[in-house]
Parts: C-alpha cells; sequence; structure tokens
C-alpha cells in the first residue's frame, strides 16, 4: 500500500540580491523529485549539504509548499487541506531531527514535550499512560517524563524526540539525519532502537542521511539527491553493490564502503 | 619531537585524561579516536597549552627536550605556530568574518617573522597554493564568507603551517564537511606531513577518516588510552574489548540483510558516564561484556599495547 | 560558578537601596508627608532633620523618600503597559509574519522616531497635564522598544527544532507562542525591561520637571529639581539631593539591565 507518494516535486528559493537593479538569482533546491514510500518500508534519501534533502524533509512534513508537483499522504493532497484539515492529519506524520540538544524545548520536561503532539489533537484521554508507554518503548523509564532535557545525555535525548513522534502512532515518521549528530556506539543504539520500532509498530521510515554506509544499513530503498537533482534511485543492495551514477560512486568511496 | 608521560588533565575530581603517555617523532601521523568524553580533545589542547582554566594539568610534556609542564603562556606562545600548530571542526568559527582571507593567513608572518606586508602576502599565496586552492591569488582577496566549507579549512591549514611548525593538531578536522570534500582535506593533510615531514596528530570519531590519514593510533575511552598500535592492525585486529565493540558498531552494508530481515548493529550497552562517575579502575567497567571482578576497581595493566585485565592474563576479549 | 559581572552587583546594590527606601516610605518616614514647617524652612541638617529642610519647612529625607515611591510607580506601572503591548505585538508579528509583520513593524519605526516628550507634551495639551497622561506618554514610547525585542528574539525561537516539532504534533501558533516562544524569549525581555526602568525613571523626572508628570502636592524627584532650580543660590543642596536620587535610580536599573543581559546572553557580553 503506498502510504507517501511524491510527485514532480519542486521548490525554487530566491536568494538575496546581488544588485539592486536585478531581483536575486533562483535557486532550484529540489527539482522534480518523485518517489513512492509503501507503509512499513523504509527509503532513504542520501546527499551532502545543498542537495536538497532536507527541503524535502520540510516539504514532507508540510512546513513548506513546493511550488510544483504534490505529496499526497494516504491518497490525499497535503497542500489541498485546510489549516485545520492538516493539523488534524499530522498524528499520521511526525519527524525527528539531527540535533537532540536543538529538538527539545529546554524549558520543558521530557513528559510535557511528548504529550505534546496528543494534546495538539485534544486527544489527551489516558496521555499520561500513553507518554509512559511512549517512554518504555524508546529504552526509557516512565519516571523519565519528569526530567528536564539538560538532564539527558545526547542519545538519550534523541530517544525522546523519538518517542514524542511514536506517541501518536504515526504511519511515517521523517527522520531528518536524525543519528548524524550522534557517536557511533550511540548511533548503533538509535538505529536498533528505529529498526525494533518499525517492526512492532509497522512504521515507514523516510530515513534522510549524508552518510550512506547508516542509509545503506537501514533502508530498503535509496535515493540519491545532488543539487536538487535525482541521480539516483532503486533498491539499497543493488545502489550498493553497482552504482551507476558517478555521483553515487563518489560517496561510496569517500565513506570508505568501496 | 614531543615526549608525553602520565599526562592528566583533572576538573577538580573529574579526570578528562589520565596518565596518556605518548611520543610524537617528526613526521609521524598518529591518529586519536574516540567518542565524545574520551578526552581526546583535552589531550591536543594540552598540547598546546591550552587547557581550559579550570583545568589542573600534571605529568611530564616535553617539546624539543624543553619540559612544558607548568610552563608560562609566554613560554607556550613561543612553541605556538612555530612549533605546534592547530586547526578545528569549524572552519567559519576560526576564521575572523571582516577579514580577508589573505590577510589573516599573511599576519603570523608579519607578527613572527618580521616580513613586510607584501613579503607576506607573497608567501601566503605560496600556501595558499601548497594546500590545493584553486586560483589561490583571487582567494587572497576573499572573505571567509565568499569561499566553501572545504576551502575554509584549506585556508585554515594555510595558516597553521605558516610558521612551518613540526607538529599539525587536527581536531576533528573533517567532521562538518561533506563526505567528498573530508576526503580530499584528508588527503592534503596526509600529503603535507609526508611532504614537509611534519608530524600530524589526527584527532577524530571518524574510523575512516583516521584509517587514511595515519599509521598509528591511539583509542581513547573516559580519559584513558585503552589501546594503541599501527593503525591497519588495531583497526583490522582489535583486541580491546572497547575497540571491538566500536568497530562492531559501525553500520556495515554488507551481511545486514539475512533472509529478508535486516540485522540489527552489535552495540556497545549503556552510556558513557559523566567524567567524575567514572569507575577508578578500568575506565569500560560496568560496560564490558567480558567484564573480570577486579576491573571496576583495579586499574587495568597495559600489555602489548592494550590495557586491559583480561588481556594481561591471557583471555581474548 | 562563574562570578557574577561587577554592574549586576553594582546595579543591583543600587537598585535595592532605591526599591527598599520606595517600600519603606508606604510604612514609615522620618516625619508626617508634606509637613510644612515655615519657620523652619532651609534648616541644615540635624538629628530631626538628617538632609534638613526646604523652602516650605518640609522634611528634605521625607520628601525624596516619597519621591522614590512615586517614581518607581509611574516606571513599573509604565514598563509594564508598555512592555506587556510591545511584547504581544511582537509576538503576533513573529508568529503571523508576512503582512502583519511588516505593519507591526512600521508602526514601531515610526513610533520609535517620535520623541517621548513631544509627546507628552502633546498629551498634555489636549487632555490637560496629569500623572496619567505622563504614565500613558511613557508607557506608548515603549511600546515599539519591546515589540522589536520580543519579534527579534522570537523570530530566531521560530527557527528551532522543538518548534517544527511542536508544528509537526499539530500546534497551532498561538499555542506554539504560548508555550515555547514566550516562555524562551522571557530573558531577553525582562533584560529590556530593566534597561526601560531606567529610561522611564529619567523620563518621568524630566516630564515632572516641566510640570508635566507628578502633581503637587505629591512629590517628584523632577519637581523638587525644578522647584530648587530658583534657589540655587539660597540652597544648593535642595537640588543636589534629587540629582543624586536620579542619578542613582538610573544608573542602578542601567547597570542591572547590562550585568542581566551579561550573564543571559553571552553574545551581546562585552569582552572582559
Amino acid at each position: 500500500m503506498t502510504l507517501l507518494a511524491v510527485e514532480n516535486v519542486t521548490r525554487r528559493y530566491r536568494m538575496p540580491r546581488q544588485s539592486i537593479l536585478q531581483p536575486g538569482p533562483v535557486l532550484t533546491a529540489v527539482d522534480n523529485a518523485s518517489f513512492t514510500l509503501q507503509a512499513g518500508k523504509t527509503l532513504g534519501i542520501v546527499g551532502e549539504s545543498g542537495s536538497g534533502k532536507s527541503t524535502l524533509a520540510r516539504m514532507v512534513m508540510a512546513f513548506e509548499r513546493p511550488d510544483e508537483g504534490r505529496i499526497r499522504l494516504d491518497g490525499q493532497d497535503l497542500n489541498a487541506l485546510s489549516a485545520s484539515a492538516l493539523r488534524a492529519v499530522r498524528p499520521r506524520f511526525q519527524i525527528v531531527f539531527q540535533d537532540p540538544y536543538g529538538s527539545l524545548d529546554p524549558r520543558r520536561t521530557a513528559g510535557w514535550s511528548i504529550g505534546e503532539p496528543l494534546r495538539a489533537t485534544g486527544d489527551t484521554a489516558r496521555a499520561e499512560a500513553r507518554v509512559a508507554e511512549a517512554l518504555e518503548q524508546v529504552g526509557l523509564r516512565a519516571a523519565d517524563a519528569q526530567k528536564y532535557p539538560h538532564e539527558f545525555s545526547g542519545g538519550q535525548r534523541q530517544r525522546i524526540a523519538i518517542a514524542r513522534a511514536i506517541v501518536t502512532r504515526p504511519a511515517l515518521i521523517v527522520a531528518d539525519e536524525a543519528v548524524s549528530a550522534l557517536d557511533v556506539s550511540v548511533q548503533a543504539q538509535i538505529l536498533n532502537l528505529l529498526m525494533d520500532l518499525q517492526d512492532d509498530l509497522g512504521l515507514a521510515l523516510l530515513f534522510i542521511s549524508h552518510d550512506l554506509s547508516v542509509v545503506t544499513a537501514i533502508c530498503d530503498d535509496v535515493l540519491v539527491l545532488e543539487h536538487g537533482k535525482t541521480v539516483e534511485q532503486g533498491p539499497a543492495e543493488q545502489v550498493m553493490a553497482a552504482p551507476r551514477h558517478p555521483y553515487t560512486k563518489s560517496l561510496l568511496t569517500a565513506a570508505g564502503l568501496t | 619531537m614531543i615526549d608525553v608521560s602520565n599526562l592528566s588533565v583533572n576538573f577538580g575530581p573529574a579526570q578528562a585524561v589520565r596518565d596518556a603517555s605518548l611520543t610524537i617523532a617528526p613526521g609521524a601521523r598518529i591518529g586519536i579516536v574516540g567518542e565524545s568524553g574520551s578526552g581526546k580533545s583535552m589531550l591536543g589542547l594540552a598540547l598546546m597549552g591550552m587547557s581550559p582554566d579550570a583545568a589542573q594539568v600534571t605529568g611530564s610534556l616535553t617539546v624539543d627536550g624543553t619540559q612544558m609542564a607548568g610552563a608560562s603562556e609566554r613560554d607556550w606562545r613561543r612553541l605556538r605556530a612555530r612549533r605546534i600548530a592547530m586547526i578545528f571542526q569549524e572552519p567559519m568559527a576560526a576564521l575572523n568574518p571582516l577579514r580577508r582571507v589573505g590577510d589573516t593567513v599573511a599576519e603570523p608572518l608579519r607578527v613572527h617573522e618580521g616580513l613586510g606586508r607584501e613579503a607576506a602576502l607573497d608567501r601566503a599565496l605560496a600556501l595558499f597554493k601548497e594546500v590545493g586552492l584553486p586560483d589561490p591569488a583571487a582567494r587572497l582577496r576573499q572573505f571567509p564568507h565568499e569561499i566553501s566549507g572545504g576551502q575554509r579549512q584549506r585556508v585554515l591549514i594555510a595558516l597553521a603551517l605558516a610558521c612551518n611548525p613540526g607538529l599539525l593538531i587536527a581536531d576533528e578536522p573533517t567532521t562538518a564537511l561533506d563526505a567528498n570534500v573530508a576526503l580530499r582535506i584528508t588527503e592534503l593533510l596526509t600529503d603535507l606531513s609526508v611532504k614537509r615531514q611534519m608530524a600530524l596528530m589526527f584527532i577524530s570519531h571518524d574510523l575512516t577518516a583516521v584509517a587514511r590519514a595515519t599509521t598509528e593510533i591511539m583509542v581513547m575511552y573516559g580519559g584513558t588510552v585503552v589501546e594503541r598500535g599501527p593503525t591497519a592492525e588495531v583497526l583490522n585486529a582489535p583486541r580491546h574489548p572497547y575497540t571491538k565493540g566500536l568497530l562492531a558498531a559501525r553500520p556495515r552494508p554488507e551481511g545486514l540483510r539475512q533472509s529478508g530481515t535486516r540485522r540489527r548493529l552489535p552495540t556497545i550497552p549503556g552510556t558513557v558516564p559523566p567524567l567524575d562517575k567514572l569507575p577508578p579502575g578500568c575506565r569500560f567497567a560496568g560496560r564490558c561484556p567480558v567484564e573480570l571482578p577486579q576491573c571496576a576497581t583495579e586499574r587495568p595493566p597495559v600489555v602489548a599495547n592494550a590495557a586491559c585485565h583480561l588481556l594481561a592474563q591471557g583471555g581474548a576479549a | 560558578m562563574r562570578r557574577l559581572p561587577a554592574n549586576l552587583i553594582i546595579g543591583g546594590v543600587l537598585v535595592a537601596l532605591v526599591v527598599g527606601v520606595a517600600a519603606l516610605s508606604l510604612v514609615w518616614t522620618p516625619h508626617p508627608e508634606n509637613l510644612m514647617n515655615i519657620r523652619g524652612k532651609f534648616a541644615a541638617p540635624s538629628a530631626t532633620h538628617w538632609l534638613g529642610t526646604d523652602q516650605l519647612g518640609r522634611d528634605l529625607t521625607t520628601q525624596l523618600m516619597m519621591a522614590a515611591r512615586n517614581s518607581m510607580a509611574v516606571a513599573l506601572i509604565a514598563v509594564l503597559l508598555g512592555g506587556s503591548i510591545g511584547t504581544i505585538l511582537g509576538l503576533v508579528a513573529s508568529a503571523v509574519g508576512g503582512w502583519v509583520e511588516d505593519l507591526v513593524m512600521r508602526f514601531a519605526d515610526i513610533s520609535f522616531a517620535f520623541p517621548t516628550l513631544l509627546f507628552a507634551i502633546m498629551l498634555a495639551a489636549v487632555f490637560g497635564p496629569s500623572l496619567q497622561n505622563a504614565i500613558l506618554a511613557i508607557a506608548f514610547i515603549n511600546i515599539p522598544v519591546f515589540a522589536r525585542v520580543a519579534r527579534a528574539s522570537a523570530n530566531q525561537i521560530w527557527t528551532r527544532e522543538y518548534v517544527f516539532a511542536a508544528r509537526a504534533a499539530g500546534m497551532g501558533k498561538f499555542a506554539i507562542s504560548r508555550d515555547h516562544i514566550l516562555p524562551n524569549i522571557a530573558a531577553p525581555v525582562i533584560v529590556q525591561a530593566t534597561i526601560e526602568f531606567a529610561v522611564a525613571i529619567l523620563a518621568e523626572a524630566a516630564l515632572s520637571y516641566l510640570g508635566l508628570g507628578v502633581q503637587p502636592p505629591e512629590s517628584s524627584w523632577g519637581r523638587m529639581l525644578s522647584e530648587a532650580q530658583t534657589l540655587m543660590y539660597l540652597a544648593p543642596q535642595l537640588a543636589i539631593w534629587p540629582g543624586l536620587c536620579i542619578v542613582t535610580a538610573v544608573l542602578g536599573f542601567g547597570l542591572l539591565g547590562d550585568g542581566l543581559r551579561d550573564i543571559t546572553d553571552p553574545r551581546l557580553a562585552r569582552e572582559r
């Protein structure tokens, strides 16, 4: 079943003007990207800085609108929804960010942050129990709900961010460089956690990363972006074993995977 | 060139580095690997005499035969740039945004070597060529925001090379860069070390980069050196249980899928304790899969370059 | 623990002194308020009149203490009023963006360029001089100051990942402003409020000096100054003491605000 369909999506930004007489140049951050993600599967979006992968993530999360193309979740065009209708479907798709220090409000307890998606939709029945359950699902203790972000390590914070993302039982999680800031041994723990949760909850993952070794370890399919253009797309094993595009090859070489 | 023995960096009761010893010969390329809190950056700063004010540094540290432990800031300043230079993770943060990069690189030449502006800029141009900056003459007049992250790191390498140091300490030099750029910076550092017979201390959590740049390696955990040796040997046949765990935890695509399901990565259980809560014996005690009763309380002996009770008893981790 | 900056300590002591005296005047003054004694005018400092008496024989210490209370009250009300409206405008501008943000900021630019005194004189001309109008004038000039600070800080917070997470959670702009933005811009807003407190004290003194602020028989440092002006050669102490009080209060709040900024926002801290 197709959960997420990105159809011919293009996003352009106007750069700051360089002369007072002419408007600033236009940067095409994402150029005609298309892919589908099946329920319960993992798609990796690989690219370096400036590849447009984060822009793509923000568009999938409906933080930004594409200039062209459509993004459908469960067949529904996200940008055709009204603001309140969009908020009503938000529990279906959540996001985990890169920076475990920036993604939690320093002034709110872990439990408060995890419960936010429940309060947002007025779905507050048994909220406390569901927060506790989410904490345990990510390998923390229910009592950790009372603590503030600074009391946790980077890896634990990322677990809290994941707990917030799964508390509404979403069908899709966008992981935007979710393990990139973590130490290798912590990264392995979080990757395993994501795989476990995916198996237990039937989550689909849109896994965005610059690190090809991480992507191929967790993803079913891979899409490689270079300067907003899709240069390669296919099953992870195939892309790894027989990359066709020179850019993909250079990434594999740089990561020490060839 | 540099001889360090039993160097410790303490913050009150917390030990960021405990009894580190190493020797850096001219032209040596040494990698220091470890995760956050391993003390690898603190060790690098101590070699520059740049430990934080709150730190107490003990042990012996000689540079060119001169004892620098407890040396004054003035003595250190005489060594910095000219004998030991350092580059950091964030090239943007290390450059003055209001100065042309050519002037930034020319400054130490004018200050330390008394060159005039023209002569210093000529030398800066030569350095820019040496570090492989494209169109070096035009780069001299550019500001940091006008060049890419990789080029900024090259500018900082040029700045570090300006006074021909005998040792370049590179603290996570590739971490903020894209993979392809990181690879080229790693290659550049290696080439410069070989061509100039300049020692290189490559501090990084990136094992791939360290494997490329260095011939010797030190693995740190909780402020201690747990294993050392030739880079290829340590990375291909690790002996210490921490090194083994760290290498195994790296996501490697091969063998991750078996019969259609994804294999989980081997992990090191738990998290690194805060510096003041590390076990007094082996720092890895409490997380180690092959722990012995004495590990938490007794410091492990160093046998054949690995600090481990089990290995010392002839066991294999 | 870092050492506290000197400006914070000195400012804190001065503010504590001024606020303490103002608070004390609510329950105790050396002499009854406004008690006149024409025969005892221009008395030199003595055990009964610590700083002497003024041209109407009132105890100078008592008058200064009452003036401190009035000054604090005016500054507090004006900064609270202007600060609240300004902060809310800034939050709304930041949350809504687009033309609303442009409108609020252009309004801030225009009112920013408008001198307080001129505005107070206008209000006095239309509605007559009164303490209330002085407070409104001071409050009004505070609105753009706080709108700017709140918007600039809020715009930064809106780019934080936890705000994106809240948006992903389905939180609306009002809830995000209330739950995340306001608590996280509190520090710069409080710092600004402390600095604006000093400005408000000075503005009140100036307006009262011109007769547009605190009205008789209530006491005010500014009015005491203007009354003492004609008596400068006869009794210079009558001008010196209220002048010193104004300097103490303005300096105290100014230093305290600077010190608070230094410890809450290391980026803006001056090199030490």
